[in-house]
């Protein structure tokens, strides 16, 4: 191992194999445009975050992140997919998610409804035209989900699947992804385990045309030329409900705790980069220690303690509306609106 | 070494080769994110006791013959350096020579306690459902079945075919927690030696159905008498939502004890939740033999033990879903 490989100025030595990760801020008012935005340009990397990365890209295991909502845990994957040039899929889990939703679709719907108004003349359908790539298929092989799974020598080609987030890639590596599969502890305990086979073997089967989907193979020369993994799935989780140990066996596992106030001013510092709003250090920090305290206030009663995304619109609105911590009526409206949201603005000293 | 090393080791080993972990910090956390932990080959013992010029003595020896240098060593393991030369020599006060003379006294080889290494915490408490399959029994308890799945093409087929129109759109039966639960925990006297396990229960069936979507309530006895702790009136949940009851059912607690619940205080609540599509399980923490007779079929009762595995509860649940509304 080289001296250049390691990693001077941070505190854990290893052999870095992923390039250096950069910050890209929108100009101008575009960063206010979506707060909660996936582009992926701003994301203050830790030194232990990074790691957990490079371990998941290479063992080939999804990155299963935990942590407190507003912890920056879903904004990490679209800053890998930037830095890497890697393609970005997300998938955002409800209570009626199910397995499959992440793999495949099957329009049962417009098939009825086509064999209703075809006519004699018209030619027999296929079910292929009926089936609808979810992320981890686009993942895996984009290719085969842009066909629908159909034979590359098929002669018939049907309509091609409509490829989700299709700007945001333009000109990223075809056969390279990063996949979010948000707030998985939303779905049933069912999920995780139907998502086992297709997590671990990169491959599942269309169960409507039998067709299996796989990772396309490199040989051992493509792997020795660029060992690391071609699909970085990461997993967010805000712990409202277990997962099953065999899903966790399965993950690199990592933490984000809640960023410290000097962290918080780091991150302010760098979301406002660029745009049309000052950074102003004083009020940034005063607004960190706000937020801090609001977390401890929170925790202690059991409520859900005010994250990144909370302090980075009081930040934002503050710089905006030049509205400064202290006494005033408009301040503590303000930080009720968006720190200590389980209060109205006139019931607590806290945010004073 | 870990409860992960299955699916681990492989994956450690490749990553401690690939990204070549220079210091322990970075190799420890490698191991923890792949849910292991590296363990010194050789634990650094705790310096020997100090106890005497004999032994201090041969302790001397002892080091300078096999380890030349010692305070070197000493010092790469960060060990306080002893001011032995400063710790004055006691002597025996007169009278009590003969004593220490004893054998006991003069080989003062006894290890002094320390309580991090001699004392053992107390073994775990086991809960009443085997840790093991205990997601999953809850998870097949608590799940309520619903017309909202795949769209059932064999009935859409069967309906047009019959030239009847797919409306609404037959959709297969799909298993769910989505409703949530109420888990009613009865805190009357006979429960009391559960209480613990109850209060675990009731934490793991939050994590399991989810935060927000459990109603967690307290009784004594039976629930219809009033709820704790203001003894209101019992409010059943939304329609669907399962019950779920921690209880004895009346069979705990002395003999002559009045306050017990009785069979048809149980029969009454099922048939209001099952008026409004709830189905009720009620776990009880003991054996099928106790249960009263009044309810054995007629309700859903669990064994809270740990012989209770997931198959029972997925068995109870086909056996008792006919009978329950859904």
């Amino acid at each position: 191992m080289t001296a250049s490989k390691q990693n001077p100025g941070t505190r854990l030595k290893y052999h870095r194999r992923l390039p250096t990760m950069t910050n890209d801020p929108p100009a101008g008012t575009a960063a206010l445009d979506a707060p909660d935005r996936r582009d992926g340009r701003v994301y203050l990397l830790s030194d232990e975050l990074r790691l957990a990365v490079e371990v998941a890209l290479t063992t080939g295991r999804p990155l299963l992140l935990r942590g407190a909502p507003g912890s920056g845990k879903s904004s990490l994957a679209a800053f890998i997919a930037r830095n890497l040039g890697y393609r970005y899929y997300e998938h955002t889990v409800t209570a009626a998610t199910r397995a499959q939703d992440l793999l495949w679709r099957f329009d049962t719907v417009r098939r009825l409804s086509d064999a209703q108004v075809r006519t004699a003349e018209d030619p027999p359908l296929r079910e292929v035209d009926y089936v609808e790539p979810g992320v981890l298929w686009w993942a895996f092989n984009r290719d085969s989900a842009s066909r629908r799974g159909a034979a590359e020598e098929d002669d018939q080609p049907g309509k091609p699947a409509t490829e989700p987030d299709a700007e945001l890639n333009v000109g990223r590596l075809p056969d390279r992804a990063v996949v979010l599969i948000d707030e998985i502890d939303k779905a049933d305990p069912d999920v995780p385990n139907g998502l086992l086979e297709p997590l671990s073997l990169a491959s599942f089967v269309i169960t409507e045309t039998g067709a299996r989907i796989k990772r396309p193979i490199r040989t051992a020369q493509q792997v020795a030329a660029d060992p690391v993994g071609q699909v970085f799935i990461v997993i967010t989780t805000n712990e409202e409900r277990d997962l099953p140990p065999a899903f966790i066996r399965r993950c690199v596992v990592f933490k984000l705790d809640q960023p410290n106030v000097g962290r918080l001013v780091q991150i302010a510092r760098l979301h406002l980069r660029g745009t049309d709003l000052a950074f102003n250090i004083n009020l940034c920090r005063r607004l960190a220690e706000r937020t801090s305290t609001l977390q401890e206030q929170a925790e202690k009663e059991g409520l859900r303690p005010p994250g990144v995304a909370e302090y980075l619109d009081a930040v934002r609105a503050c710089t905006t509306l030049e509205i400064n911590p202290g006494d005033s009526l408009a301040w503590r409206i303000l930080a009720h609106a968006t720190l200590a949201k389980w209060q109205s603005h006139d019931e607590d000293e806290q945010v004073k | 070494m870990t409860n992960r090393a299955d699916a681990g080791l492989g994956d450690l080993a490749r990553c401690l080769h690939d990204l070549e972990p220079a210091d322990e910090q970075s190799a420890g956390l490698i191991a923890g994110m792949l849910g292991l932990r590296l363990e010194t080959a050789e634990p650094v013992l705790p310096p020997g006791p100090a106890s005497g010029t004999g032994s201090r003595a041969r302790g001397r020896d002892r080091s300078s013959e096999d380890q030349p240098d010692a305070a070197s060593s000493r010092e790469q393991r960060s060990e306080p350096a002893v001011a032995e030369a400063s710790l004055p020599r006691l002597a025996p006060a007169e009278g009590q020579r003969r004593s220490l003379t004893a054998p006991w006294r003069a080989e003062p080889e006894l290890e002094p306690f320390d309580p991090a290494r001699h004392l053992r915490p107390p073994p775990r408490r086991l809960p009443l459902f085997d840790e093991r399959w205990a997601r999953e029994l809850l998870t097949a308890l608590l799940a309520t079945q619903a017309r909202d799945g795949p769209v059932d093409e064999q009935a859409v087929v069967d309906r047009i075919a019959r030239g009847q129109p797919p409306a609404p759109l037959p959709r297969l039966v799909r298993s769910s927690l989505r409703r949530g639960a109420q888990l009613l925990v009865d805190v009357g006297e006979a429960m009391q030696p559960f209480a613990r396990d109850a209060w675990d229960l009731a934490d793991q069936v939050e994590r399991i159905a989810g935060l927000g979507n459990v109603s967690v309530q307290s009784f004594w006895d039976a629930p219809r008498r009033g709820m704790a702790p203001t003894l209101g009136p019992y409010l059943p949940p939304p329609a669907g939502c399962p019950v779920l009851v921690l209880s004895d059912v009346g069979i705990g607690g002395p003999p002559l004890r009045v306050e017990r619940s009785r069979p048809w205080e149980w029969l009454r609540l099922q048939a209001l939740l099952r008026a409004r599509g709830s189905p009720l399980i009620v776990v009880v923490p003991y054996r099928q033999a106790r249960w009263p007779a009044a309810l054995r079929q007629r309700l859903m009762l669990v064994e809270w033990d740990r012989t209770t595995t997931a198959a029972r509860a997925h068995a109870l649940q086909r056996t008792w879903r006919g009978r329950q509304p859904r």
